[in-house]
Order: structure tokens, then sequence, then C-alpha cells
């Protein structure tokens, strides 16, 4: 019954447009009082917000975002997607291949799809605009690229994973690439048809000159510096992701500054930039720790569970209606959250039914993807509409058009689970 | 009556299975089902440092205290966690739980938090865990990169490595990748962490420091049971910690016979290195006293308890 | 006048957020360096960026954050209400929040408090006072209530202007596609 106030409260906040993260906190609130009386509301209230602000993986983040920031702030992404545009641009709908392109690569370095979707927003949408797409179709595309980072390795989603099943994290890692390819190839299919369709909303450019193109490489070499700096680092193993994002703003920094294109108020814009991002990402994680704390207390989730399991139903619909539980839950919670929640039980479930747990980690990655942009908790799509200010609602129904390919993939993915267990297999022989 | 109990640990981790779980399950045994639990592992309701505020606070009754977590809360607990201190996990568990059970400033710092004891083990001290080959003498740490954490940097830093702090985690890719050179680990925490896929060598008689793994109660809770409960908790809670030890001693050596079939070098430091290290260790325990003293609390006296006890419970055996 | 002390204290919070996330990506920055290159890291970096600068980061620019839209809310009912009474919504939603967020400045300070007391420190490199760690959260989130509280009241004085929302980012999205980043 509480777990229903609670839920019920949320809801009815969210419709009164109550901004997300004080609605979770609000929600999570009342629902801890119903629980536990005053003593559980300032047990949380006094802890959540530090707890997960002092916290160095989170420090990724900021980390990232400042990086694109000075990026966008001293025009060099805009250098680099003018150059993409020149070389993809006669192809109808090319600069939003090029984004999913981009943001297929960044996915290669970061392991955070909102960190991704942050860089992205700042790198791409303005030259999206100038160029003359879209604003929805812009929106759409960088934030369900974004995704791509937790699938294509490395992934922070996967590693926590791998540790909550003791997995092999490397197998879960390299598990996760084909998968990502296939998801990518899917975005630029569902790109290319819209362009067909519409192709008013995605303005091909007249003419290809192979001259010009060649020239507009000559300005990208800060990008490709920083991105010589940012992959050889995570790949020849200088740092962490997280330092690595640290570095990589420090040197964007220094490389705008030389090339003086930094002034007192590109740097003031790209901090403000920053800390509105992270506190916006921050507030609503503890919302959502707050609001998980409340629905872990009432054991909403474990019932559900328990249910499954008692039930007694076929392997194959098991599966299904977990997918099916991992889809809406993720339409409500944040999906660290539901992994630390969920997991554990679920794939301890899965397991005895005689299902591969690497398999059913992809699966699961595949659920958090889309949770990332499916309405109202919509991280990616939060950090979309913060960065290009894009209004949530457009940004949600920009991304819908690519929730159809999601399913396809996630079809594939269950049909199929070859495609995600050939590598790794492939590895331990 | 049903008490609400937190930890930190996945339902699959043996701090779990022998630990937390079967605890709770002896109580319920011992009480004849007077006591249950609802039980939130992995976190679910808080982070590992935070659960012994969440029993001050009056939410659970009762939960996991790892003494890392808390060294604000339980200082002094942090002296079992020094270099040096632990060799294997049975003996210096019971030294530890004798302290805890009877009336020292250890047990007092627990009770000054509002919280009983109830059992407490020792992890197996840390070790190397290295993407080299075995190291032979102190010149070979010398920049290594190791990941650790808190007060381990102490002494990773005083044998000439470069403690590097990041999430565990992190570790794996980190350590695959070049960033890390290894990391220094308990026996039992490599696997789960999946490091040896990643590293060479390990060493195994090093004694690079500790960790407490503690279970508590809400003191008024527990001064609120019956005598007979109150038996049962604490004989539940002495029976766990004898058990949980001797399965994390027999796991030290499952894991180190599973890594030596995988290929990796499970190797004893030479006799140089050990001598070479002690002077190590001993700065590392000095220091703590000394920053202890600046407290205003006798760090010494609790170092010497714990030998005393460790010595107690080495004759009995 | 008191506005402008407000604002003055809510800009102030703002720059000690921003010197942090900078000093953060430098300290960082010189700690790999230094590592790699030197063999020299700075050890007290991790403590210092994961206890103290992350939490005044994610703090410290509550206030000022709320102004530039940092929460972001969704946009249902607008379309169904008038002018006034979208405003009166959102002078209630306003108050609501700032409610929650003065509890967790109360209770989230009181802790702070009791660590000052005790004289708490984390075992680190250095021993770290745990209250200057904590202490953030009380003073961004006491600064976020007043904030909004302060709205509140304008939006209560001015009920016929319309609803800051979509019209105005619609605005800005566009001065960020006329304007790019830069040249
Ligand atoms: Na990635
Ligand atoms: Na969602």
């Amino acid at each position: 019954m509480t777990v229903f106030i609670g839920v019920a409260v949320l809801i009815v906040l969210l419709l009164m447009e109550m901004p997300i993260a004080f609605a979770m906190m609000i929600a999570a609130t009342v629902g801890l009082y119903l629980v536990g009386g005053e003593s559980f509301v300032a047990s949380y209230l006094a802890d959540v917000y530090h707890s997960v602000s002092a916290s160095y993986v989170f420090l990724t983040i900021p980390m990232y975002v400042l990086l694109a920031q000075f990026m966008a702030q001293s025009g060099m992404a805009r250098d680099i997607i003018k150059a993409s545009d020149m070389w993809l641009g006669r192809l109808r709908g090319g600069l939003g291949v090029a984004c999913v392109m981009a943001s297929a690569f960044m996915a290669a370095i970061i392991g955070s799809s909102t960190a991704s979707s942050a860089t992205m927003s700042a790198a791409a949408f303005p030259s999206m605009r100038e160029v003359g797409y879209d604003r929805r179709v812009s929106v759409g595309i960088i934030a369900i690229s974004g995704t791509l980072a937790i699938m294509i390795p490395p992934s922070i989603v996967l590693i926590i994973y791998g540790i909550l099943t003791e997995l092999s994290v490397g197998k879960l890692l390299i598990a996760g690439l084909l998968p990502g390819v296939l998801t990518a190839v899917g975005y630029i299919v569902t790109i290319l048809w819209i362009a067909w369709r519409h192709p008013e909303k995605m303005p091909a450019q007249p003419q290809f000159d192979v001259r010009a193109a060649t020239r507009a490489l000559v300005p990208v070499w800060p990008v490709l510096l920083l991105m010589l700096l940012v992959v050889g680092g995570l790949y020849g193993g200088a740092a962490t992701p997280t330092e690595i994002g640290a570095v990589g703003a420090a040197a964007a920094l220094v490389i705008t500054l030389i090339m003086r294109r930094m002034d007192r108020a590109r740097f003031v814009t790209a901090i403000e930039d920053t800390l509105g991002t992270t506190v916006m990402i921050v507030t609503i994680v503890i919302g959502a720790m707050m609001f998980g704390y409340f629905l872990t207390l009432t054991q909403a989730t474990q019932s559900l569970f328990d249910a499954i399991q008692s039930a007694g139903m076929a392997p194959w619909m098991v599966i299904a209606v977990l997918v099916l539980i991992y889809l809406v839950l993720g339409m409500f919670m944040d999906q660290i959250a539901i992994l630390v929640l969920t997991v554990p039980v679920t794939h301890a479930l899965i397991t005895q039914l005689g299902f591969d747990g690497i398999w059913y980690g992809i699966v699961i990655t595949k659920t958090v993807e889309i949770g990332l942009v499916t309405p109202p908790l919509g991280l990616n799509v939060f950090v979309t509409s913060g960065v290009t200010r894009v209004p949530l609602a457009e940004c949600f129904r920009g991304v819908a058009p690519f929730l159809l390919v999601e399913i396809v993939v996630l079809g594939l993915l269950l049909a199929f689970p070859e495609i995600s267990l050939l590598l790794p297999n492939l590895m331990s022989h | 009556r049903t008490l609400m109990f937190a930890d930190s640990f996945p339902l699959s981790h043996t701090l779990s299975t022998d630990g937390t779980q079967r605890w709770m399950k002896r109580v319920e045994t011992l009480t004849d089902g007077d006591i249950d639990f609802r039980h939130f592992p992995a976190e679910q309701l808080a982070k590992a440092g935070e659960i012994l505020q969440k029993i001050e606070d009056g939410v659970i009754q009762a939960g996991y205290i790892g003494t890392g977590y808390v060294s604000d809360e339980l200082p002094l607990n942090g002296a079992l966690m020094l270099p040096g201190e632990v060799r294997d996990t049975v003996n210096a568990s019971q030294a530890y739980w004798q302290l805890l059970k009877n009336d020292t400033p250890l047990r007092q710092e627990f009770l000054d938090n509002g919280v009983v004891p109830i059992y407490a083990v020792m992890l197996p001290p840390y070790q190397l865990v290295l993407k080299r080959g075995p190291v032979s003498e102190l010149g070979d740490l010398r920049g290594l990169k190791l990941r650790s954490t808190g007060s381990l940097n102490l002494v990773v830093q005083a044998v000439g490595a470069n403690p590097v702090s990041m999430a565990a985690p992190d570790a794996y890719l980190a350590i695959q990748r070049g960033t890390l050179d290894g990391t220094v680990l308990p026996v039992t925490s490599i696997a789960p962490y999946k490091v040896n896929e990643v590293t060479k060598s390990l060493s195994t008689n090093g004694r690079f420091g500790s960790f407490g793994i503690t279970v508590a109660m809400d003191k008024k809770t527990y001064d609120g049971l019956s005598e007979s409960q109150r038996k049962a908790v604490d004989q539940a809670g002495d029976e766990t910690t004898a058990h949980l030890a001797q399965v994390i001693e027999d796991e030290v050596q499952t894991d180190l016979a599973e890594f030596r079939d995988q290929g990796m070098a499970v190797y004893e430091l030479p006799e140089s290195m050990r001598e070479a290290l002690e002077p190590k260790y001993q700065a590392a325990q000095q220091a703590w006293v000394e920053r202890m003293s600046a407290r205003g609390l006798d760090g010494q006296a609790v170092i010497d308890a714990y030998e005393s006890a460790l010595a107690d419970v080495d004759a009995k055996r | 006048m008191l506005e402008r002390i407000h604002q003055g204290v809510d800009i102030t919070l703002f720059w000690l957020a921003g010197i942090a996330l900078i000093v953060m990506m430098a300290l960082v920055s010189i700690d790999v360096v230094a590592r790699y290159l030197f063999n020299a890291p700075l050890t007290f970096q991790f403590e210092l960026t994961t206890n103290y600068l992350m939490v005044m980061v994610a703090t410290l620019g509550l206030p000022w954050c709320l102004r530039r839209g940092a929460f972001i809310k969704l946009s249902v009912v607008g379309r169904f209400l008038g002018v006034r009474s979208h405003n009166l919504l959102h002078v209630f939603n306003a108050l609501v929040a700032a409610a929650v967020l003065v509890a967790i400045a109360w209770f989230s300070g009181v802790r702070t408090w009791d660590k000052f007391v005790g004289g708490d420190a984390m075992f680190g490199v250095i021993d770290w006072p745990v209250w200057l760690s904590t202490i953030w959260v009380p003073i961004g989130c006491a600064m976020l209530a007043l904030r909004l509280v302060t709205d509140a009241l304008l939006r209560l004085r001015n009920l016929d202007r319309p609803v800051d929302g979509d019209d105005e980012r619609t605005q800005d999205a566009r001065d960020i596609a006329e304007n790019g980043g830069a040249s």
C-alpha cells in the first residue's frame, strides 16, 4: 500500500511540473515517513546528498562535460563537425550519421552514457542547427547516440554488473562490442530512413568539393590531438577514465588558450554550463537514490521477483517478463539504482533457469540503454535537454523513432545469444 | 520480534553466506523464531560506510560494519588493520573478538556509538598482486603503481611504491591496460574483482594490513532482549566468528590452489625482503600511534592488548 | 538592498564551486602527470577531491543553477492552465521543494554539527575533518531553499507574467544555434 502512495505522489508531482529531482526527493520523503516515521526521514535526508556527491567516480561527469565545454566554447567541436559534414554532407542525413559515428568513437573512450551525451550535445547540436537540421531530430540523434557509451567497451554499467554477479568483467566488456556496433548500425539506418522520408528535416549540402573538404580538415588538428590524448591515454593505459577526463579538460583549456580562442566570457560560460549539468545529474541521482531506498524498505522489488519465482513459468516467459519489468522500471528509476537493487536477485533466478549470465548482462544493458531515453525519467534525454536547452518533451519526441530500432535490437539480442557470446567465447578458447 | 538487518555483500558472497546470513539463521534457530530478520543485502539500504549511522538513527537494528569505512567513528579499531598486525585470519579474528567481547577501549568505541559488537573477523592480510612476476627485494617495488585505499596508501608509499586511489571496480581495467602495475588485496578479494585474470604473481606472506569485518546490534534493542535471547545472540556471534574465520582461511587455500592452476606465480617473499619490510610495518604503526595520541587516544595500548590477546590465542591452539 | 546581498552570496557560492571544479581538474591532471613522468603522485589528491571538492561542486552551485534552469521538469499541465493559475502552481511547487530542501539542510546540518563537536576525522593520508566535508550540503540546500522562496514571492507579485518555460528555452536554443559556441 505504502509503495503505491509513494509512486502516486511522484507521478502527481511530475504532472504538476515539479522539477524531477525535487519530485523524487519529496515523494521519497513522504514514503520514508510512512514506512518508518520521522527517524527514517531524518536519517536519509541527513546522509544521501553527501553520500552521492562525495564520489570519485562521479567526478567523471563534470570532467568530461568540462572537456566538451572547452571544445565547444573554442569552436573546436564545430570545426570537426564542419569537416565531417564536408565529407558526409552530400549524403542526406550525413551529419546525423557522422554524429552516430563520432558517438560510437567517443563510446570507445567513455563508459558513461550521460557523459557521452553531454559531450556530443555541446559539440554537435549547434552545428546540426547551423546546417538546417530539424531541432527535434537533432536532439533525438544526440540523445540516442549517447547510449552507445555503455554498450561499447568500456562500460561502467557492465563493470557494475560484473561485480554484482561475480562474472568476468573482461568477457562482459568484450561481449558488448558486437551488440554496440549492431546498435550503431540500427541508429544509422533509422537516420537514413528519416532523411529519406522527411528530406526537409535533414538538408544535404549541395555539392562536394574535395579541395574544400580537405582544407576543412586543417583546423581539426587540435581535436585530433585531444582524441589522440584521450584514446591513447585510455588504451595505452596512462590513466583511468576519470583521470583522462580531467587531463583532457586541462589539455583542451591549454590548447584553446594557445589558439587564442578562449576569453573570459567563454570561460565563464564553460564553467556555468558544466556546473549546471553536474548539479542537474547529481540532484536527480540523489532523488533516485532516496526513492530507491524507500522502494527497498517497502520490499516492493523483492516481492515482485518472489512472485515471479513462485508462479512456475516457462523459462523464456520469465526472461520476457523480466525484460518487461526492466523496461518499465527503466522509465521511472535511475538505471544504476535499478541494477544494484535487482541484478543480484534476477541473475540468480535466470542462471537457475539455465541461461547464460554474460548474455543476460548484455540484455540488461540494452534495457538500461532504453531506460536512459524513455520518459519520464530518461537521464540521457535530460542531459541533452539541459545542454541544448531544447524543451524536455521535444527531446523525448525526437528520440521516439529510435525506440523502435532499440526494441528490434533487443529482440535480436534475445533471440540470438550468439551476437553477445561470440567474442567472449572466442576469447576463452 | 523482527529485526531489520543491512549489509553490503551480494547474497552469494562468503561474508554473507557464512557470515551475516548464517548468524541470522542461528539466532532464529536458537530463539525458536522469537527473533527473526528482514535482511537487506548488497547496500540496498545504505552504503557500507553508512550502516553504523543507520543503526544509530534507528532505521535498522543490526548490520555489518567494516572498520575501515568508519575510521571517524571507530578510530581505535583501525589498529587491527595496520600493516604487520594480522598474519592469518583465524588467530587474528579470535584475538580481535576477545578484545571486542571484553571490557576494552575497542568495545567501548562500539558502545559509545550506541551499538554492541556481535561478531568479528579479520580478513587475510593484504598481499602484492602484480602484473609482473614475483618480487624478491624492496627495490623491486620502487615506482610500481598499486591500487590501494585510505590508510593502506601510507604503507604502499613507505615501501617505495606509488599508491593509486580508485574504486575497486576500476582495478580490473586499470591493471589490464597497464594504468596500474597491480594492487594490494586480501587473497579472498582477488577472485571477486577478477584481478587474477590480469595479473601474474601473488605473494602469500606479506603483512601489508587487514580489514575488520564486524556485525553490531543497536544497544537499546540488544538490552531490550530477554536474558535467553541475548544468550542466543551472543552464542550465534561466537559461533559465527569461529566458523567464518575458518571458512575464510579455507577459501584462502582454495583460491591459492586455483590461482596456481591458472598459471599465476604464487610465492613467498624471501627472508631478506621480509626483514627489510619489518621496519616499514613498524614505522606505519608508530605513525598511527602518534596520530591517535594527537587526538587524545591511546593507540599503543590497543596494539599491546591485541598482541597479548594474540599470544593467548596462539598458546591455546 | 537585501536582494543584492542575496544575489551576491549566490554568485560567491557559485564561484567557490567553479574554483573547486578547476582545482579538481588541475589536481587530477597534476597527479597523473606527476605519477607517470616523475613517479611522485599527489597522495592527498583522491581524498581531497572525493570528500571535499566534489561535494562543493555538487552543492554550492545549487542556487545559481536554479536561475539557469538546471532543474528540469516535464511540461504537462501548463498548456491547460491560464497564466495566473500556472504561476500559482509554480509558487506552490517552489514552496514545497523549499520545504524538503530546508529539511535536508536541517538534518544534514545537525549531522555536521555532531561531527564538528565530536571532532570526527577520517583516517587517510592525513586526518581529514568530517564536518568540513559535510557542511557544504546544508549551506547549498539552505541557499537553494531561500532562492526558491524569494523567486516564489517575486512570482506572486507578478502573476500575470508568463511562466518561464518553453518560450524562453526556445529562444535560448535559437541563440545557441545562431551564435554557436564561438566563431
Ligand atoms: Na563505452
Ligand atoms: Na527512462
